[in-house]
């Protein structure tokens, strides 16, 4: 009994201390966006603010453009429009092909398999230029479908990878007795394994669309509209240069982050038991 | 066994239709709010001129007001639409939109990028209007600055050149004329206050004494570095012996600087114009400007970047784009910057009695720009070259180096050394020959190797089966098509292309083929380098070290934490694991520069926690362990939570009989997690640690944000090892592809290696 | 009407790994045919060739007059319950009855109509709104077979559909099963690896082993005239006794038991007996100590020590209760059971007309 009373004791003051832990950076963040001059003007081990002050907040979020266009709310508007799009477009293109990796058989499809994997791994540095001329081939540079296109593109390899996984582990049984009873593989595919990749289906999503949220490189070279930049363009340059205003950059990083960690909270659950049928099977 | 399931249901289902109604919501806004808004703010009518900028604050305010004053005079005709651009994408943003006849009609930026603008062709030289005035109305040196081949490509707007600001409480007679003499108050002002902080870090701040030796960045013939030779060499040993003196504080960087002067614990400060002081010491306004003091009795200035407006090459109204450039460079502008900016006007006369600025602005103003002259005459505008790129970097390292107290001959041989590699890139063209036979080889190796496999699928028994159920070949098309086209194009095609980068050498705007030349010098340095920094192998060991540590810490705290928030007896378990993988919902670069703060010696947390233990003011980036150690700390911080998610992913399959004994089992409880748990959540996790490993083999913004290679490079790994050749030494775009090619060929190495260790396992 | 179904010298390989090799045999139309035999024999995949899930190796299958060999699997006319049930988990009973139908794109009122005639024929009709994970073992295992049976199909194939079940139902539903089969008058191939369940349902049975046919026959003739050891063994619980001896002249001699046969030859040979034909009885020719008592209510089993007998054990490790090494297996009226105890000394004979012989090295049937 007494061991018992240890154990818990000892489970949860680690737990507790893990979470102050991962909080702690983030409080000194909170901090500095709340601290009047945007600076952090001495040590300290606790992130306790001596003067609150929202003026890093309002001045992100009420900033105005040249024409007094409220461009936070704008770039907002813009950054979920570009990632959602990217994300339903990037699953469109993953689910399909996983479907087709998992259950049909065709020439070359372990090469291709491994192959998405491989595409991870070329370090990004030096493919951005030939990547823009390329769009600019396309006819697609500069617009915000082209954006969409490589956001939802460069994750499609990561989630195809994921989600055959999740693809693997339903049972054969289930296409196999359909397609005794006659189902295409449209309807095996939108009427059976969908909905049981669905955890599969979050986790991707939520993937995808952090990467396309939080990109600003591609972004800020891509888009020549401020109307149209999406939201971490518009805090990357609140470092750029000379002077950077941390503090902006501060309160901008917190709004920023909220939407995607809200969205954690919405699937965290689904993304528990979801790691598990994709993860059982590379 | 049915009825709770159908409870927890109930529970979800009304949490799923929140998050769709969030959704929904979010979608609305998204899509509707951008049309609504600009339905109901009207264009102006005329020809339009698009600005590119990178200002904020209130320079950014001024650059609108003029602007608008600009449209105003021109209503009807002509208007002016500036754009933000963020300054780390501007050149990028330039480079790649005006050749394909977009981006800006004019642009204002720093003159230093012009050498590579002019390269790639993205400027036009200026009409003959479009400068305000009369070329010798300008200070010395300034129209040098914008001009390139005997063309001028900018009209000044203003520039920014280093000065001193001082304490008047510490230094109520004014500062001291030199810094010998300023040095020798330090003992006479109150403890821990340094007579002199300045960022002795960076070369472009260092810049006063480095020209006050006699320095040179280029040699006569202006093209061989000289940073690195002659007398100024012994500037850079400068920064140990003051910080040795005591004479600026142990952590000389911007911000440490900035907060000292703040603070009062700085007597003076070198800084520029678009600094203003805030804090304590504004409230008590207990500051002001000076020039620069001399050094070893000489005058000294330091690098001047000229503020201009430069025209595209890819506008389709030049003459329009003049007159804006005129307008912005012209007098109207240079007095309001000057009132309402304090930056210094580009006009001689401007300093003279009766220039036109009388009256204007503060008193400050005028003392500040009166400084800034001094700082331009006995200093240097910043050569444009392209080469000057190159420069940079190396030397802040040696400064590095030298504050941190290391050894500065060595580091100005490491420095020498990445120079001789920024020279000899110049590229001489190679035979394609060897290259070509070796790519034809390779490619045709390929095609029998595909072809060979290409027969083998068809002939598999697994074939024949897909045949018969109609799983076969075509059927899978439709399915595939779309996701594996796209990735082709857009993921495939550019690597490959950066790949083929790799035997070709970047010469400001063209590509020279030089076959095998990169791979040749990576792989085979000079030998007593290989084993020091910026060399392959070095970088290659940290990166594998980097990534062996940083793989065992998130699978280790990953799977640790999993376990223990698992068990039904925790309490608030939805709470801790929402918390616990708050790292991964953060973008990966604010993790960094959070750390990067955490880590710093003065203000950072990570010393004030560790206080008590002698840390007071310990500099991290320093020394190559503490830096790998903070690079380290960041990244299983931001990589822990993946691995966390997965385990207990991999946990919901595990018999819940097996899981509850095994925590509260007491004898056997180690045995069990040993031999039923964790054997049972490893096939989950090997996918997951292959990936995490690649990741973390290339996770650049960690090391280039946190640690930034320090000290010397050694935290470098070999992404960013490549990034610094593409952009940080010299635009060696095929060097760095090179780098690529082999980071890859490792990665593809280790993949077979793990696939095959997987297998040996399963078997 | 129902169709027969031919088996022609039907193989089946995994690359190198051979599951099925020459399988030859017939079912009548209509017939209730099972495919018993241990795990992994290559019951399934012979059941998957017939629906067509797996592809011929060599051979050819024929349903009637029609090959079936390249004919895909919707076209075969073949359903199939899999030991799995495969019910699809996220819908409801009622559309995973409905499911072949709103393939086939039939119409939702015959749909409707069709799922409740089957659901009656069930007794699913409580649970039509349930999903799958809401029923048991029992009622799930019904929801597959009537999926299968809204199908209609010329051919049922059944793979271990008791297997996930425990014992007192799976008696119950093999009765039920047997009975619908009757009723449906369809061929059905039922796959099992459980002999008794075997036994009990078939019209005939397909013993299979390694891949290989080892008999086809009805139950009766299995069970008394096995074609080789191995079926001796597999077929009957407890499995059949062999006894290694030697024929000398008709006789059988084994250690210390002798019995007349009608031998086809001489030298080494296994002697086959059923533990009924052990007859335990006071005026027994034979005495064996009691080394084990098996009392299972209205039979018991005895195992027997005899002197020099050898008990062959070799093919043992596939029937439920392997007979005791080196024991002989005799069994008894239940209530005689209770009445021995370890260490008796009993006598017995053995039904001479019931023995069966078999060559000890390729263990087929002597005679
Ligand atoms: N797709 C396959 N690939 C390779 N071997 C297989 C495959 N399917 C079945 N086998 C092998 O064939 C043998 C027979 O399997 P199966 O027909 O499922 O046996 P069971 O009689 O238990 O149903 C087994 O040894 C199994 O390993
Ligand atoms: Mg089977």
């Amino acid at each position: 009994m007494k061991k018992r009373v240890v154990v818990y004791v000892v489970v949860h003051a680690i737990l507790l201390f893990a979470s102050a832990v991962v909080l702690y950076p983030v409080l000194w963040v909170v901090r500095l966006a709340v601290s009047p001059s945007g600076r952090l003007t001495e040590a300290g081990a606790l992130p306790i603010p001596r003067e609150v002050s929202l003026e890093s907040f309002e001045s992100f979020v009420f900033a105005e453009d040249f024409y007094g266009r409220p461009i936070f709310f704008i770039q907002l508007g813009n950054s979920l429009l570009v990632s959602g799009a990217a994300t339903i477009v990037g699953l469109i293109f993953a689910l399909s092909a996983a479907y087709g990796f998992s259950r049909f058989a065709f020439p070359l499809k372990n090469v291709g398999m491994r192959t998405m994997l491989v595409s991870q791994m070329f370090p990004a540095v030096v493919t951005a230029v030939p990547l823009l001329f390329l769009l600019d081939v396309l006819g697609l540079f500069g617009t915000t479908a082209g954006l969409v296109l490589i956001y939802a593109t460069t994750s499609v390899p990561f989630s195809i990878w994921m989600l055959k996984g999740y693809f693997d582990v339903i049972p054969r049984d289930l296409d196999e007795s359909a397609r005794l009873d006659g189902a295409s593989s449209w309807i095996i595919f939108t009427r059976i394994l969908l909905p049981l990749v669905r955890p599969g289906i979050g986790l991707t999503a939520l993937f995808s669309f952090m990467s396309a949220y939080n990109e600003f490189i591609m972004a800020s070279v891509f888009l020549d509209d401020v109307t149209r930049y999406t939201l971490p363009v518009t805090l990357q340059q609140s470092v750029g240069g000379f002077d950077p205003s941390w503090g902006l950059f501060a309160a901008g990083s917190l709004l920023l982050s909220l939407p995607v960690v809200a969205v954690f909270f919405f699937v965290q659950r689904q993304m528990v038991e979801g790691m598990t049928a994709g993860a059982v099977k590379g | 066994m049915a009825e709770p399931a159908r409870g927890g249901g109930g529970a979800g289902k009304q949490r799923s239709r929140l998050f769709w109604i969030v959704i929904a919501l979010s979608a609305l806004i998204a899509v509707a709010f951008r049309p609504l808004v600009d339905a109901t703010s009207p264009r102006p009518a005329g020809k339009r001129l698009v600005l590119w900028h990178s200002q904020r604050g209130a320079e950014k305010d001024v650059l609108e007001e003029l602007i608008r004053a600009f449209n105003a005079e021109h209503a009807g005709e002509l208007y002016v639409e500036p754009l933000v651009v963020p300054d780390g994408s501007f050149k990028d943003k330039l480079l790649r939109t005006v050749p394909r006849g977009g981006g800006p009609d004019v642009f204002i930026r720093p003159h230093n990028e012009l050498g590579e603008l002019h390269k790639e062709n993205v400027v036009r030289p200026l009409g003959a209007a479009a400068l305000p005035f009369p070329e010798q109305a300008y200070l010395d040196g300034l129209l040098e600055g914008t001009t390139l081949a005997g063309e001028r490509y900018g009209a000044p707007l203003t520039y920014k050149a280093l000065l001193l600001f001082y304490n008047t409480t510490l230094l109520p007679r004014g500062p001291p004329g030199s810094l010998e003499e300023l040095v020798r108050l330090g003992p006479t002002l109150p403890a821990g206050t340094y007579p002199l902080a300045y960022d002795a870090t960076v070369f472009f701040f260092h810049a006063p004494f480095f020209l006050a030796y006699g320095g040179r960045v280029f040699a006569d013939d202006a093209e061989r570095f000289a940073v690195f030779d002659g007398p100024a060499t012994d500037s850079f040993s400068l920064p140990k012996e003051l910080r040795a003196a005591g004479a600026i504080p142990p952590e000389p960087t911007y911000n440490e600087m900035i907060r000292l002067f703040e603070a009062g614990q700085a007597a003076a400060i070198v800084c520029g114009p678009w600094y203003t002081p805030a804090g304590d010491i504004a409230k008590k306004a207990a500051w002001d400007v000076a020039p620069l003091p001399t050094v070893r009795g000489r005058k000294t200035g330091s690098f001047v970047t000229v503020e201009a407006a430069f025209v595209s090459s890819s506008s389709t109204r030049p003459a329009e784009a003049d007159q804006l450039v005129r307008f912005l460079a012209g007098s109207q502008a240079q007095r309001a910057r000057f009132e309402r900016l304090s930056l210094p006007p580009v006009e001689r006369a401007a300093y003279e009695a009766g220039g036109g600025l009388e009256g204007l602005g503060s008193p400050l103003a005028s003392k500040l720009a009166a400084a800034e002259r001094a700082s331009l005459e006995h200093g240097l505008v910043t050569p444009s070259s392209v080469r000057m790129g190159a420069v940079w970097r190396p030397a802040d390292d040696v400064l590095k180096a030298s504050v941190a107290g290391r050894d500065v001959e060595a580091a100005l041989e490491d420095g020498r050394y990445t120079l001789d590699r920024v020279q000899t890139s110049v590229p001489t063209g190679a035979s394609p020959r060897v290259a070509g036979i070796l790519l034809a080889a390779l490619l045709l190796l390929g095609m029998v190797l595909i072809v060979r496999q290409v027969q083998a699928d068809v002939r598999s028994p697994e074939a024949g089966r897909a045949r018969l159920i109609g799983s076969w070949g075509k059927a899978a098309l439709g399915y595939l098509a779309p996701g594996v086209l796209a990735t082709i194009v857009l993921v495939f095609t550019p690597a490959i292309a950066a790949a083929g980068m790799s035997l070709f050498e970047y010469d400001g705007g063209r590509f020279v083929f030089v076959g095998l030349d990169n791979f040749r010098s990576i792989l085979l340095p000079p030998a007593d380098r290989v084993f020091e920094a910026r060399s392959f192998y070095f970088a290659l060991a940290v990166t594998v070290v980097w990534t062996l540590l940083n793989v065992v810490l998130h699978v280790t705290i990953g799977v640790a934490l999993a376990l223990l928030i698992r068990p039904a007896w925790v309490r608030f378990r939805t709470g801790f694991r929402l918390l616990l993988v708050l790292p991964w919902a953060i973008p990966n670069y604010i993790t960094a520069l959070m750390w990067k703060g955490m880590f710093n010696a003065q203000v950072g947390a990570i010393n004030a926690l560790l206080a008590p233990f002698g840390f007071e003011g310990y500099a991290w980036f320093d020394k190559f362990h503490t830096a790998f150690f903070a690079n380290l700390v960041t990244n299983t911080w931001l990589g822990f939570p993946f691995m966390m998610v997965v385990t207990l992913g991999a946990l919901t399959s595990l018999p819940k009989e097996i899981e509850e004994a095994s925590i509260l089992d007491g004898a056997s409880r180690w045995q069990r997690l040993t031999s039923i748990v964790l054997p049972h959540i490893r096939p989950a996790l090997l996918p997951s640690v292959i990936l995490g490993s690649v990741w973390t083999f290339n996770m650049f913004n960690v090391v280039y944000l946190v640690s930034g290679g320090e000290p010397g490079s050694q935290t470098d790994i070999l992404v960013s090892e490549a990034y610094r050749w593409a952009f940080e030494r010299g635009q060696r775009y095929g060097y760095a592809a090179a780098y690529s090619v082999l980071i890859f060929a490792f990665l593809v190495f280790y993949g077979r290696l793990t696939r095959r260790a997987a297998k040996e396992e399963s078997a | 009407m129902s169709v027969p179904l031919h088996f022609e010298h039907v193989g089946k390989r995994f690359g190198e790994t051979i599951v099925l090799s020459d399988v030859h045999f017939s079912t009548e139309p209509g017939e209730l045919v099972v495919l018993v035999g241990p795990s992994g024999c290559g019951k399934s995949t012979l059941m998957r060739l017939v629906a067509g899930l797996e592809t011929l190796s060599e051979g050819t299958i024929r349903a009637g007059d029609r090959v079936l060999d390249h004919v895909p699997p919707q076209d075969r006319d073949v359903g199939m319950v899999f030991q799995s049930y495969a019910l699809y988990p996220h819908i409801t009973v009622r559309d995973n009855l409905a499911f072949p139908l709103f393939v086939k794109k039939v119409a939702p009122d015959v749909t409707a109509k069709e799922v409740q005639r089957v659901a009656e024929m069930l007794s699913l009709v409580p649970l039509l709104d349930r999903l799958p994970k809401q029923l048991s073992g029992g009622q799930r295992q019904r929801v597959a077979i009537g999926r299968c049976l809204v199908r209609k199909p010329d051919i049922y194939c059944f793979d271990e559909p008791l297997s996930n079940l425990d014992a007192a139902l799976r008696s119950q539903i093999r009765v039920e099963l047997k009975a619908l089969q009757r009723e449906l008058g369809k061929t059905t191939i039922y796959v099992t690896h459980d002999q008794v369940e075997a036994m009990t349902m078939a019209d005939r049975i397909v013993v299979l082993h390694k891949g290989v046919v080892q008999q086809v026959g009805p139950p009766e003739e299995l069970y008394l005239r096995p074609n080789n050891r191995f079926v001796a063994r597999f077929i009957g619980t407890p499995a059949m006794n062999l006894i290694a001896g030697t024929i000398d002249a008709n006789r059988f001699i084994g250690g210390s038991i002798g019995a007349a046969v009608a031998a086809p030859r001489e030298g080494k040979v296994l002697l086959g007996v059923r533990p009924e034909h052990v007859l335990v009885r006071a005026a027994g020719r034979f005495e064996g100590t009691v080394r084990g008592i098996e009392p299972v209510g209205e039979a018991g089993y005895l195992h027997l020590a005899v002197d020099g007998l050898e008990v062959d054990t070799s093919a043992a490790g596939t029937s439920s209760e392997p007979t005791k090494k080196g024991l002989l297996c005799a069994s008894v009226p239940g209530r005689d059971a209770f009445a021995h105890r370890e260490g008796d000394v009993v006598r017995f004979d053995l039904a001479e007309d019931r023995l069966v012989l078999f060559d000890p090295d390729g263990g087929e049937r002597l005679g």
